[in-house]
C-alpha cells in the first residue's frame, strides 16, 4: 500500500512538475514558432487574401464584390497601402474573370480591368512586387487579346510589365503560373504559344514546392495552377494526366467549384 | 510511524501547498476578469487627437473600420466612441489635409487612446493633362493616336503627317500631307525624328496638294504633334513641330507582308539578342492600276509612283540606356497635266530623301544624358513646261542635352544643337532645239548654333509651371535671337487648365536668302504667341478646348513672280476644339474643329491680306466600330474653302497676254467635303499566323472638291480643278507572321 501510496504520489509529482516546466517554457517555445499577429494594414491586407481566395474557389462573385467593399473601406484608412491596392486589383482581377462571357470584352469587364491596372500601378510605385507585375501583365494581356486595336494599345505594356515581374520573381510560382495561362491564350507570332504555357505552368507547380511567403504576402495559386495543367493535359490528349492534376487541384482546395463541378465531372471516371 | 506520519504529514502539506496555488492563481483569474470587466459594459472608446507639436487637432472623423461605427473629436481633440463590436478591431482618425492614424485596439477596453494626426505631405500624383498645343500620336497610355489608329485612319493612307491633319490645329488647305498651323505656312513646321530635323521643304503649291516627309508609323514609339507652346529646347521652328520617336528594339520576333492595288511591302522586327533587336521596313507603289480602275480628276504623267527602305537597330546599353540608329531612304516621283495657272500646263517632280539618325539615351539615375547625331538628304527635281527647278539639301545635325531630375517636383535641362545646311538651287530653261539656258544657280551654306535652359517645377502637387530660355543665331542671318518660353498646367481631378507664352523664332530656308541684295537684312522670322487652354476627362472620352493668338514679324514669303519679299508682318487667332467619346462598348468617335482667322502682308503688294491658312473652320469627324474581328472607321471631313487670288482682267505686254491679279487670296474656294470608310478583318490562320484583309472606300460620295482655279489661254475663263483621286477602293491583305 505505501509502494502504492508513493507511487501515486510520484506519479502526482511528476505530472504537476511537468505542468510547472510546462507553464514556463512553452510560452517563449510558442512565441518562437508563431509569428506575431498581423496589425494595421496587413492585417486587413491578409484578411482579404483569405476571403479573395475563399470566394474564387467557390466561385462567388457576391462574396468577391463584399471583399473589394471591405478593401475599399480598409483603403479610406490605409490610403496608399501597396498590399491593399494589390489585393484590391487582384479581387478585381478574379471578378473580371468570374464575368459571364469572358470571351467578348464588355464594357464592364474592361471598365473592371481599367480600375484594377490603376490599381497595380499605384501599388507597383509604392513597393515592387512581382505578382503586381504579373497581375498587370494579365490584365493588360486581357485587354490586348481582344482586338487588332487593343492589342496595338496594350500588347507592348503588357509584355513590359511580365519582363519586370520575372525579374522581380524568377522562381515566383505565381508570376509562371500567370505568365503560363497568357502564354496558353497568345498566338505564338505574339510571344505566346500552347507548349510555352505548358511549360511556364508545370514550371510554377515545381515552385508552388518551394513557395512559402509569410503573410500577408500573396500565396495563392497552387491549387489553380493544377486547374490549368488539367486543361492543358486534356487539351494534349493526356486524360489520366488531366484527371491527376484536377484530383490534385481538389486535394489542395477541396471546395476548389471550378474543378469540383464543371472541370472534373467533364473528364468523367477513370476508366 | 514517524517516517510515515512526517511523509504524511509532508504530503498534506505539500497537498495544501499546491490547493493554494491553484487557489490563488483561481482567485487573481478571477480578479483579473473582474477588472476587465469593469470598463467593458460601456462600449465606449475614449481618447484624443493630437498634432504632432502636442496641439489639439481639429475636429477629426473617427471611426471603427470593422463597423464604421463613428463620431468626431471636439476642439480640444478629444472623443468617445461608442460600440457594440468585440474583438480586435482598426481605430481611424482622419481628416482632409492630413494621413489618415490608424491603431489596432481590442474592444472592450477601459484606456484612453492617443491618436497623432500628420499633415499630408504634398502627392505628386501624375499630371494628366497635356501641355498646351500639344498633343501625341503613338502607344502611351495619353496618346490620341496609337500607330494602328494612324493606319485605320480612312483617307489618310497610313500617313502619319495626313494623320496629323485629324488632330485639332492643321488646316485642311488641299488634299496633301502639309501641315498648315494655325494659320501659318507648311514651311513653318519643323519635323524631327528622334529630335534630328528630318527635311520636308514644301516651296511651291504642288498640283496634288502640298507634302510633308513623313516615316512608317509602325517605325514609331510615339508622334508628339505641337500647335504651338513647345519648349525651350526646340528652335527655328515658327508654328508647329512634330516629334517623331523611333520604336525600341522588339521583344520578340514578328514580321508582316502586305500587298494591295499599287502597294506592295515587307515588315521585320527581329528580336536578336537580349540587349539588340532590328525592325526594317520595304515599301513600293505605284498608283497607276488604281488610276487605271478607277479614273483619275486630274492627267497624271506618270502616275505617283516610289518606294521606301527604313529600318532601326538598337543596343540596350544599359539599365535604362539604349543606342539606336535609324536610316531612311525613299524615292518618288508624279507627273500632272493642268498644274499651271494656264490651261494645260504640265508637272513632273521627282523627289529623293535619305536620313541616318544614331541616337543615345539613358534615364538610369537622375542625370539624364541625350545625344543625336544624324545626317539627311533631299534631292528634287522639277519640271513645269521648258523650266527646270533643281534642289539640293544636305543638313548635319547634332543635338545634345543633359536634364537633371532628382525627384518629381524639379527637373532641369541644358543643352544646344549645332546644324549645318548646304542648300544647292536651280534653275534652267530649254526651249525647243536650243542649249538648255541656265536661270540661276545658288549654292549656300548656312550654320545655325542654338542652346536652351529649361526648368520644370511642380510648384503645387496640381500645377506645374515649365519656364526656359534659349538662343540662336545662324549664320546666314548674322543675327543672335532671345526666346523666352512659359508653359503652365493646372489640374484638379480631370479638370485642367493650361497657358503658355512664347517667342519663336525660324531662319528662312536659304531659298529666300538673296545675298546680292544688301538693301534689305535677312532677318529671321518671329512669332510672339498666347495660348490658354482647358481639358477635361482622360483618354477615351474628354474635351479639350484652346484658344491662341499669334502675332509674325519678319516674315519671308514668295511671291507670284517667283520674286521673294521679306520684313512682312502677320496675325493669327483662332480656337481648337478635341472631342473624344465612346458613343458604345464598341465605338469611339473623335471630332476635331480648328477656327482661325490669319492675315499676312501680302508680298506682291504688301497689304494685308488672308493668308493661305486662313481656312476659318475645319472639323474632321472619325468614328472606329469594333464588330468582333472586324474594325470599320469613317471619316468625314470639312473645310471652308481657303483664300486665294483671282484673275480679274488682263493687260499686254509686247505680243504677249498678262493677268491682272484681283485683291490679294480676296477669293474663296468652295468649301471642301470629304467621306471615307475603311474596314479591317483580322483571322487567324493558324501556324502562329493571322491575316488582315482591308479595304478603304476613299472619297466614298465622289465629290469633286475644287483645289485651286487655273484660267484658259486669255484668262477670260475660270476653270476649276479638282482634287486628284476618284472615288477609289483601295483593298489589300496583310499577313502577320
Amino acid at each position: 500500500m505505501p509502494a502504492q501510496r508513493f507511487s501515486t504520489e510520484c506519479i502526482r509529482r511528476i505530472v504537476y512538475s511537468t505542468m510547472l516546466l510546462a507553464c514556463i517554457t512553452l510560452q517563449p517555445l510558442q512565441a518562437q514558432s508563431t509569428p506575431a499577429p498581423l496589425t494595421g494594414a496587413a492585417r486587413w491586407a491578409d484578411s482579404a487574401h483569405v476571403q479573395i481566395e475563399r470566394a474564387m474557389l467557390a466561385y462567388d462573385t457576391a462574396a468577391l464584390a463584399r471583399v473589394g467593399t471591405m478593401l475599399d473601406r480598409a483603403l479610406s484608412a490605409f490610403s496608399n497601402d501597396p498590399l491593399l491596392l494589390h489585393y484590391r486589383a487582384y479581387g478585381l482581377y478574379r471578378e473580371s474573370m468570374l464575368r459571364e462571357g469572358d470571351g467578348e470584352l464588355s464594357a464592364a469587364k474592361e471598365r473592371t480591368l481599367r480600375s484594377a491596372i490603376d490599381l497595380l500601378e499605384r501599388s507597383a510605385a509604392a513597393r515592387p512586387l512581382a505578382e503586381t507585375q504579373a497581375l498587370l501583365s494579365s490584365c493588360l494581356g486581357v485587354l490586348a487579346g481582344t482586338g487588332m486595336v487593343n492589342g496595338m494599345r496594350y500588347g507592348n505594356a503588357a509584355s513590359t510589365a511580365g519582363a519586370e515581374a520575372r525579374a522581380l520573381g524568377p522562381n515566383n510560382p505565381r508570376v509562371a503560373l500567370l505568365a503560363g495561362i497568357g502564354a496558353w491564350f497568345t498566338p505564338s507570332m505574339w510571344g505566346g504559344g500552347k507548349d510555352k504555357g505548358y511549360a511556364l505552368v508545370q514550371q510554377a507547380i515545381g515552385a508552388f514546392a518551394n513557395d512559402q511567403p509569410s503573410p500577408p504576402l500573396p500565396s495563392w495559386g497552387a491549387a489553380e495552377a493544377y486547374a490549368w495543367l488539367g486543361q492543358m493535359e486534356k487539351s494534349r490528349g493526356n486524360m489520366s494526366a488531366a484527371r491527376a492534376a484536377y484530383d490534385r487541384a481538389l486535394a489542395l482546395a477541396p471546395e476548389y467549384r471550378w474543378v469540383r463541378d464543371q472541370l472534373r465531372p467533364a473528364l468523367g471516371a477513370a476508366r | 510511524m514517524h517516517n510515515t506520519i512526517m511523509r504524511v504529514s509532508r504530503r498534506d502539506w505539500l497537498r495544501r501547498r499546491h490547493a493554494l496555488a491553484a487557489l490563488l492563481g483561481a482567485a487573481g483569474l478571477s480578479v483579473a476578469s473582474a477588472t476587465h470587466a469593469q470598463g467593458a459594459p460601456s462600449g465606449l472608446v475614449r481618447g484624443h487627437v493630437r498634432l504632432p507639436n502636442g496641439n489639439p487637432a481639429p475636429p477629426t472623423t473617427i471611426f471603427l473600420l470593422e463597423t464604421q461605427d463613428q463620431t468626431a473629436s471636439d476642439s480640444r481633440g478629444q472623443f468617445a466612441l461608442s460600440s457594440s463590436y468585440r474583438g480586435v478591431a482598426t481605430l481611424v482618425a482622419r481628416r482632409v489635409g492630413f494621413v489618415p492614424a490608424a491603431v489596432d485596439i481590442t474592444l472592450p477596453m477601459d484606456t484612453a487612446i492617443t491618436l497623432t494626426l500628420v499633415p499630408m505631405p504634398p502627392s505628386l500624383s501624375t499630371l494628366t493633362v497635356v501641355a498646351a498645343g500639344e498633343y501625341t500620336l503613338g502607344s502611351g497610355r495619353t496618346a490620341s493616336l496609337t500607330p494602328l489608329e494612324i493606319a485605320q485612319t480612312p483617307g489618310a493612307a497610313a500617313d502619319v503627317a495626313k494623320a496629323l491633319q485629324t488632330l485639332p490645329g492643321p488646316q485642311n488647305v488641299d488634299e496633301g500631307s502639309g501641315l498648315f498651323v494655325r494659320g501659318g505656312d507648311v514651311t513653318e513646321t519643323r519635323v524631327l525624328l528622334d529630335d534630328a530635323w528630318l527635311l520636308s521643304p514644301a516651296r511651291f503649291d504642288n498640283p496634288i496638294g502640298h507634302v510633308t516627309a513623313t516615316v512608317n508609323p509602325f517605325l514609331l514609339d510615339r508622334t508628339i504633334f505641337s500647335a504651338g507652346g513647345f519648349g525651350a529646347q526646340y528652335g527655328n521652328a515658327l508654328s508647329g513641330l512634330v516629334r517623331m520617336e523611333t520604336a525600341g528594339r522588339p521583344l520578340v520576333s514578328s514580321g508582316n507582308a502586305t500587298a494591295s492595288i499599287g502597294n506592295a511591302g515587307l515588315s521585320a522586327a527581329l528580336a536578336l539578342h537580349g540587349r539588340v533587336g532590328v525592325r526594317a521596313n520595304a515599301n513600293i507603289r505605284a498608283l497607276g492600276p488604281l488610276i487605271a480602275i478607277f479614273g483619275e480628276a486630274q492627267p497624271y504623267n506618270p502616275p505617283p509612283e516610289g518606294g521606301d527602305l527604313s529600318g532601326t537597330i538598337e543596343w540596350q546599353s544599359g539599365k535604362a540606356g539604349r543606342v539606336r540608329l535609324f536610316a531612311l531612304r525613299d524615292r518618288s516621283r508624279f507627273g500632272v497635266g493642268n498644274a499651271g495657272v494656264r490651261s494645260g500646263t504640265s508637272y513632273a517632280s521627282t523627289t529623293g530623301q535619305h536620313m541616318l539618325v544614331l541616337s543615345w539615351r539613358d534615364s538610369a539615375t537622375i542625370w539624364r544624358p541625350a545625344l543625336t547625331l544624324a545626317r539627311s538628304g533631299f534631292d528634287r527635281t522639277e519640271s513645269i513646261e521648258t523650266l527646270r527647278l533643281g534642289t539640293r539639301l544636305g543638313v548635319t545635325h547634332l543635338v545634345g542635352a543633359l536634364g537633371w531630375q532628382p525627384d518629381g517636383r524639379i527637373s532641369v535641362r541644358i543643352g544646344g544643337d549645332l546644324e549645318r545646311l548646304d542648300a544647292r538651287y536651280s534653275g534652267t530653261v530649254k526651249s525647243g532645239e536650243a542649249p538648255e539656258r541656265t536661270l540661276y544657280a545658288a549654292n549656300s551654306a548656312s550654320d545655325r548654333t542654338g542652346a536652351f535652359l529649361e526648368a520644370t517645377v511642380r510648384q503645387t502637387p496640381n500645377l506645374r509651371v515649365i519656364t526656359g530660355v534659349r538662343s540662336d543665331r545662324a549664320t546666314i542671318t548674322g543675327v543672335r535671337t532671345i526666346d523666352p518660353r512659359i508653359s503652365a498646367v493646372w489640374q484638379h481631378g480631370t479638370l485642367g487648365l493650361t497657358a503658355a507664352f512664347g517667342v519663336l523664332h525660324q531662319v528662312a530656308e536659304p531659298t529666300f536668302f538673296r545675298p546680292q541684295d544688301t538693301s534689305s537684312r535677312f532677318d529671321p522670322m518671329r512669332v510672339r504667341e498666347s495660348i490658354v487652354g482647358a481639358q477635361w476627362g482622360g483618354d477615351s472620352v474628354g474635351l479639350r478646348v484652346e484658344l491662341y493668338d499669334k502675332a509674325y514679324t519678319n516674315l519671308w514669303q514668295f511671291a507670284p513672280n517667283f520674286g521673294v519679299a521679306g520684313n512682312g508682318h502677320g496675325h493669327a487667332r483662332g480656337a481648337d476644339l478635341f472631342l473624344r467619346t465612346r458613343l458604345s462598348a464598341t465605338t469611339r468617335s473623335r471630332v476635331a474643329w480648328s477656327i482661325v482667322r490669319s492675315r499676312r502682308d501680302d508680298p506682291e503688294t504688301g497689304v494685308d491680306a488672308p493668308a493661305i491658312g486662313d481656312v476659318r473652320h475645319s472639323v474632321s469627324w472619325i468614328t472606329e466600330r469594333v464588330f468582333g474581328r472586324l474594325t470599320v472607321n469613317t471619316a468625314l471631313r470639312h473645310a471652308t474653302g481657303r483664300p486665294f487670288t483671282d484673275i480679274v482682267g488682263t493687260r499686254t505686254a509686247g505680243d504677249e497676254r498678262l493677268p491682272v491679279f484681283g485683291a490679294p487670296n480676296g477669293e474663296r474656294l468652295p468649301a471642301y467635303w470629304r467621306s471615307d470608310i475603311s474596314a479591317s478583318w483580322y483571322r487567324p490562320i493558324g501556324g502562329g499566323r493571322a491575316m488582315v484583309l482591308w479595304g478603304d472606300l476613299s472619297n466614298l460620295f465622289n465629290r469633286g472638291n475644287v483645289m485651286r482655279y487655273r484660267w484658259n489661254a486669255d484668262y477670260r475663263e475660270r476653270l476649276p480643278v479638282l482634287a486628284p483621286f476618284n472615288r477609289a477602293l483601295y483593298a489589300g491583305a496583310t499577313l502577320l507572321y
